[in-house]
């Protein structure tokens, strides 16, 4: 019987395993079933055996394991004690006799023994893990290396089984016996295993080094497994509600036990050990590995295990004798600058710094001193690691994990010492900065010079370094603030001295050429690369240095970096910094008194001197030498400069009183006043301040004039631009720039290099040239500015369009070319607007908009023309609608409704040839108008709109009618693999949650197609696309739920849909894995779904009693129920039912999700 | 370029030129360029440069407009490209003869009848969609003085 299951599993194995052209895929099939159903066999242990015993192949092998697995825990109770334990003890016993199996089959063998254990954990029938602890004690004291192996495999497989999380196989069990058996071997057995691997330690640790491979082996495997238990996420007292019915792992665990670890994890011969064994462990890489992580995890050590902080402050000192004694004696291997990074980040980020104040001063000094080597070490060979483009970046990440150790560091800084971390964070910056700069003063390695790394191609796609370093460079940034009259001067006298080396060979090349008397000249590009090379960095750095990043706040300027300049202030003399500040052609050493200049006034001035270079290069017909990467970071370095030091407001720095301070939003200001020479520089009302603005549109117009092909340099330059105007208050000063005027009729005169800018940039222009509109306070000469650009385009779109034979011409390329860069410059005008601009704009951009219907018309052949219409038509709808009054939101709706019409007219039914792109375009159109539509809504949500006075009401256009309109248009046009687009995605589930929030009553008429289309694709998006899509269906069908009950539908359409719904939420919510997150819009969900259903809610939970086979647990499900829905609770949908509901339904998850998750 | 407007050559609209020049850098995907003499339909356009510190360059990739027919190139972005006047038409689909020839007829009742249907999936579609009885419009591509029926719809009412 045994002997022919054995030979029908052979055969069937064969099969399995033959390539694809031997068997037919029937056979294939066949076989699979064949082992299928033997996995399923009553009682099959002896069976079993018999294989195990007598099999040849690997693969019947791991079946018959398996099988064995999933029959002890289905036949659990037919069992007897002694049958469990007979199984257990031979399997453990076959894995010693036979110690040449593969290993995927030991391991699947194992991992049976850990499930019989495993469940078992509980039960009486069950041995606990005693005759586990002794058989794997004597299998390592047999001194035969293989059987240590085995019981070492035997503890890593306990250890991923009880661990409970993506590493324990899938047993079927529900997920509060997985916790229970957790807590259970965490208290009884963990500590055990760990003692054990000590032992284990202590023992290699006594053996004379080199070790020998047996050892090695074996250390390799302990270390592994002490690394997985100081890694144990311990469970915490109380449990934690999103935890439950979770399997995952957490990626970052510290060391919290319990107080029973007390003895031995604070014992300072414990730690000594970790650390001898480093020792010996660190010349193999993998050991080295696992070592290294024990170190880090037990820098982590933290929680109640502590009974105060002296306890603390004593485990740190040891720790810290260990590991200062490590790092004294030994040169790091490149494997090891991660972990040791870690290291002191655990560190850093678990003992508070007063814990390490509290240490013998020797210690903390030692502990930053080699924290200062190790961070200039690990950044030195992370630079390098970068020239080589190595793939590997094992010093990158250790450098940054050393940056972030720092920041958390000087955070306090504020707590230690005055002038404490000065000397480090000098070092730190000086060696960041000479890796990034060329010899003499750098050390930046010149082998992609030579390599012809140069030459390499460099796609558009590669990240900026302002962006792909931005992290590190703003942790540069903080440590050099924190020496700022460091960091400032040197940084001012690297980049003077590049910039007039710049400025040296510029003008040899000039008189190379000129003596040549030819252009095309060719000449060595190496010194200009490097040069390049070193300004780009230096004025990253310089950036990070001046301004911090502001996301949702005011950008300010630093306040250390305010103090520096105050503290200086007896040093300069003002006239001489601004003497520097505005004659950028001229070499700072070359002003009489320049050593008196202001440290921040003279770097910044040092960036205008690199402009001026440019500048003049450009004019001297050197545009081919002069880079476009140093452009844009230096266009960027000004964007961020002028946000936060160009005409700042002096109310947010001149007064200290905290009560004046408190209206406003100065996160980083410590009661600093104003610095005289930077109030002086760049001050409002200075003259400073106008020469700087002056300087700044001068280089943004030059760079307008020479870049039209470089679209990033050009767009870097004129968000600068709108860096200047973007401040109401601010752009009072800008507009007293006559170069503002030379601007506009630029625009204006649409020639080139005006006709040559790139959309992104045609953009920005318009819309800096309209917010400049808005500094002028005089309202005729606003007008007078804002006439030429508007007039100008007016009459270009009305001459173009009103031309007798237009309907002729209209088709020709050069037309539709005016016409997308009309459609452009409208846009940016309309991404101008303002509110004390929005009246004058609207009135300005309606007729366009009428007009444009009508081209919808004509050019609805062209994807890119009728794109740009109707994203024209969601800006204004955007930025207008909720300010406008009646008449003219009607307007709009019009406007919005017939160009839908229209767009729907040629999009209905049409089929195109060029498949491959066509997906893309027509996705990109679609997009536009779900936005368009999403925006219409927004009024119902704010409206600012003046009230009329006399109201209209008949032929009113709503603008939910606008949008169901719309929407009937677009949902045939979509598919379900449209919806696989991120942003098509959420933009349509985003309409849906509007319209259904703000107008449900819309959803009972709907034609019956597109209704069920709807229904459809909320179902998908339940759970088809994530979270944040599955809150928006969510609420949607809350929306719906609410509207069907409160307007009492019993029996309509929309009312059975809903009992769709409550049948898929209730699955969802209780069976299915669940993000937490979204309690409690799930909850208010499935309360609304419910009172329309009550019924069909009824039956669902007597299902659920019914599917229960365990009493206790039916019991449990019970009485959760009944305190879910308590008879105190009504049944309507208001506000305090929602919350009641929804705290029950907290309190029934905690209660039942347990176990009825299941893995 | 437009002084020639007034010249009528026999089917020419505006007598404009076949081609004219622009500046790679301001060309846009889903536009149209000549690569290797041959009128493309811009799919893919990227720019890199050659260092961190060169100019840009731009790579263009373009199907045919009648062949589809794959075409690369790249430039340097400062550098003029010639672009085709590429047309589109609408036509109302009178007849189909038996050699696939169609008859059409525009907006002025002007009718046309030396073009064939297309090769593949969309001639079929519309000879299928002609026989149903169906009324039916076709857009004609026009590029480098060649002609193609590029795609069709039915006419509801």
């Amino acid at each position: 019987m045994a002997d022919q299951s054995m030979q029908e599993l052979e055969h069937a194995t064969q099969i399995v395993l033959a390539p694809p052209n031997i068997v037919t895929s029937e056979q294939r099939h066949a076989a699979e079933a064949v082992i299928l159903s033997f996995r399923k066999t009553k009682l099959p242990y002896n069976t079993c055996k018999f294989i195990l015993e007598n099999t040849k192949s690997d693969y019947v092998l791991f079946q018959t394991a398996t099988t064995l697995k999933e029959a002890i825990v289905r036949e659990w109770n037919l069992l007897s004690a002694d049958d469990i334990e007979s199984l257990r003890s031979f399997l453990l016993r076959y894995i010693t006799k036979h110690i040449s199996l593969q290993s995927y089959v030991r391991e699947q063998i194992l991992q049976t023994v850990a499930v019989i254990l495993k469940r078992g954990t509980l039960d009486p029938k069950g041995s606990g893990c005693e005759n586990m602890f002794t058989d794997v004690t004597s299998l390592i004291s047999s001194g035969n290396v293989t059987m240590q192996l085995v019981a070492c495999s035997m503890l890593t497989s306990l250890l991923n089984e009880y661990s409970s999380s993506s590493r324990t196989s899938n047993a079927g069990f529900t997920w509060e016996f997985h916790n229970r058996c957790k807590r259970t071997f965490e208290t009884s057995n963990l500590k055990k295993v760990f003692l054990f691997c000590l032992q284990v330690l202590n023992e290699i640790d006594g053996q004379p080094t080199p070790l020998t491979r047996e050892a090695i082996a074996v250390l390799n495997r302990v270390l592994s497994i002490t690394e997985q238990v100081l890694s144990w996420e311990f469970t915490p007292k109380n449990l934690m509600r999103r935890r439950i019915g979770l399997f995952e792992t957490n990626t970052y665990v510290t060391l919290k036990p319990n107080e029973a670890w007390r003895d031995t994890l604070l014992d300072r011969n414990i730690l000594q050990l970790f650390f001898k064994i480093h020792e010996k462990a660190r010349f193999n890489s993998e050991m080295a590995h696992h070592s290294i992580q024990c170190l880090g995890q037990l820098a982590s050590l933290n929680g109640s295990i502590f009974v105060n902080d002296e306890a603390r402050t004593q485990y740190l000192q040891s720790f810290l004798d260990g590991f200062l004694h490590l790092l004294a004696s030994i040169d790091l291997q490149d494997f090891e600058n991660l972990g040791v990074a870690t290291t002191f980040k655990n560190l850093l980020m678990m003992f508070p710094l007063p814990c390490f104040l509290a240490l013998p001063d020797t210690h903390f000094q030692a502990l930053v001193d080699h924290m200062t080597r190790l961070t200039c070490h690990m950044g030195r060979l992370a630079a390098m690691e970068e020239a080589l483009h190595k793939d590997d970046t094992i010093y990158m990440e250790g450098y940054e994990k050393m940056l972030e150790t720092w920041m958390q560091l000087i955070s306090d800084v504020k707590s230690l010492p005055e002038g404490a971390l000065k000397p480090q964070a000098s070092q730190i910056f000086n060696s960041y900065l000479q890796c990034h700069i060329s010899p003499p003063d750098g050390i930046r390695s010149q082998n992609c010079a030579e390599a012809g790394v140069d030459d390499e191609e460099i796609d558009e796609l590669d990240q900026d370094d302002r962006d792909k370093f931005s992290d590190q460079l703003c942790c540069i940034g903080a440590l050099a603030r924190v020496i700022p009259e460091h960091s400032i001067p040197l940084l001012a006298k690297v980049l003077e001295e590049r910039v007039s080396r710049l400025n040296g060979q510029l003008q040899r090349l000039q008189q190379q050429r000129e003596s040549l008397g030819s252009l095309e000249a060719s000449f060595d590009t190496s010194i200009l690369n490097i040069l390049h090379e070193d300004l780009h960095w230096l004025i990253l750095v310089a950036a990070h240095v001046l301004t911090e990043e502001a996301e949702g706040e005011t950008p300010m300027i630093p306040a250390d970096i305010m103090a520096y300049s105050i503290s200086n202030s007896k040093n300069v003399d003002i006239q001489t910094t601004l003497k520097v500040l505005s004659s950028p052609g001229e070499r700072v050493d070359d002003i009489p008194g320049s050593q008196t200049t202001d440290g921040v006034v003279r770097l910044i001035s040092a960036v205008f001197r690199l402009c001026e270079v440019e500048t003049r290069a450009v004019n001297a017909q050197l545009t081919d030498c002069v880079s476009p990467q140093v452009g844009s970071s230096t266009m960027w370095f000004l964007k961020r400069w002028v946000l936060s030091y160009l005409l700042p407001d002096e109310n947010y720095y001149n007064q200290s009183n905290t009560d004046l301070m408190s209206g406003y939003q100065c996160h980083n200001n410590n009661g600093h006043p104003m610095s005289m020479a930077l109030q002086s520089a760049f001050g409002r009302d200075t003259e400073g301040a106008q020469w700087t603005i002056n300087f700044l549109i001068q280089k943004v117009i030059c760079n307008i004039t020479t870049w039209s092909s470089e679209d990033h340099l050009l767009v870097d330059s004129l968000k600068v631009l709108v860096a200047l105007l973007k401040n109401g208050s601010k752009s009072v000063f800008v507009v007293k720039c006559n170069l503002m005027w030379d601007l506009a009729r630029l625009e204006a005169s649409n020639k080139p290099p005006i006709s040559l800018l790139s959309p992104s940039a045609r953009r920005l222009l318009l819309k800096a040239l309209i917010m400049a509109g808005s500094g002028f306070k005089d309202t005729s000469v606003k007008e007078e500015f804002w006439k030429i650009i508007l007039q100008s385009i007016h009459d270009r779109f009305y001459g173009l369009l009103c031309q007798e034979n237009f309907t002729k011409i209209c088709q020709s390329t050069e037309v539709r070319e005016s016409v997308c860069c009309l459609l452009e410059s409208l846009l940016g005008i309309a991404q101008g607007t303002r509110v004390d601009n929005m009246e004058r704009l609207f009135l300005y951009l309606s007729p366009f908009m009428a007009e444009n219907v009508k081209l919808i018309d004509v050019y609805h052949e062209y994807e890119t023309i009728v794109s740009l219409i109707l994203e024209l038509l969601s800006e204004v709808v955007q930025r207008h609608l909720c300010y406008l009054g009646e008449t003219n939101s009607k307007k709009l709706y019009d406007i919005c409704l017939s160009a839908i019409q229209m767009y729907s007219k040629h999009n209905t039914g049409k089929r195109t040839i060029d498949t491959s792109e066509d997906e893309e375009n027509k996705f990109h159109d679609i997009l536009i108008v779900m936005e368009l539509l999403t925006n219409l809504l927004s009024k119902d949500f704010l409206d600012f709109g003046p009230p009329e006075e006399t109201p209209h009401t008949n032929g009113q256009v709503e603008g939910a009618d606008v949008v169901m309109y719309g929407l009937n248009m677009l949902v045939p046009l979509m598919s379900a693999e449209l919806l696989k687009f991120p942003s098509l995605c959420s933009q349509y589930f985003k309409l849906l949650t509007f319209l259904t929030d703000i107008h449900p009553e819309k959803f009972t008429s709907l034609p019956e197609n597109l209704f069920k289309a709807l229904v459809a694709s909320i179902e998908h998006g339940l759970t088809a696309f994530g979270p944040d899509i599955t809150k928006m269906c969510l609420e949607i069908i809350t929306s719906l739920a609410t509207h069907v009950f409160e307007s009492n539908l019993t029996g309509s359409v929309l009312h059975t849909t809903m009992s769709h719904f409550l049948k898929l939420v209730f699955h969802m919510l209780l069976l299915e894995s669940f993000d937490m997150d979204l309690i409690e819009t799930a909850s208010t969900a499935l309360f609304c779904l419910i009172c329309c259903h009550q019924d069909q809610y009824r039956e669902l939970v007597n299902q659920l009693l019914q599917s229960q086979i365990e009493e206790q647990y039916k019991q449990r499900l019970l009485v959760a129920f009944n305190n879910l829905t308590p008879p105190t609770l009504t049944m309507t949908i208001n506000r305090q039912s929602k919350i009641a509901f929804m705290q029950n339904f907290d309190q029934f998850l905690v209660n039942v999700r347990g176990f009825l998750c299941i893995k | 370029m437009g002084d020639a407007a007034d010249v009528t050559f026999e089917k020419a609209e505006s007598g404009a030129s076949l081609t004219y020049p622009k500046q790679c850098s301001a060309l846009r995907k889903n536009e149209y360029c000549l690569i290797k003499g041959k009128p493309v339909k811009i799919v893919e356009m990227s720019t890199s440069k050659t260092g961190k510190h060169g100019h840009a360059k731009v790579h263009l990739t373009g199907l045919d407009v009648f062949t589809n027919k794959k075409y690369e190139d790249i430039c340097p972005s400062t550098h003029n490209v010639e672009v085709p006047n590429v047309k589109r038409t609408e036509y109302q689909l009178v007849d189909i003869t038996d050699e696939n020839f169609v008859s059409l007829m525009d907006d002025a009742g002007e009718i046309r009848e030396n073009l064939k249907l297309p090769e593949g999936d969309l001639g079929q579609l519309i000879q299928k969609s002609f026989d149903a009885g169906e009324t039916l419009v076709v857009t004609v591509l026009s590029a480098m003085g060649e002609d193609m029926i590029c795609s069709h719809k039915k006419v509801s009412d």
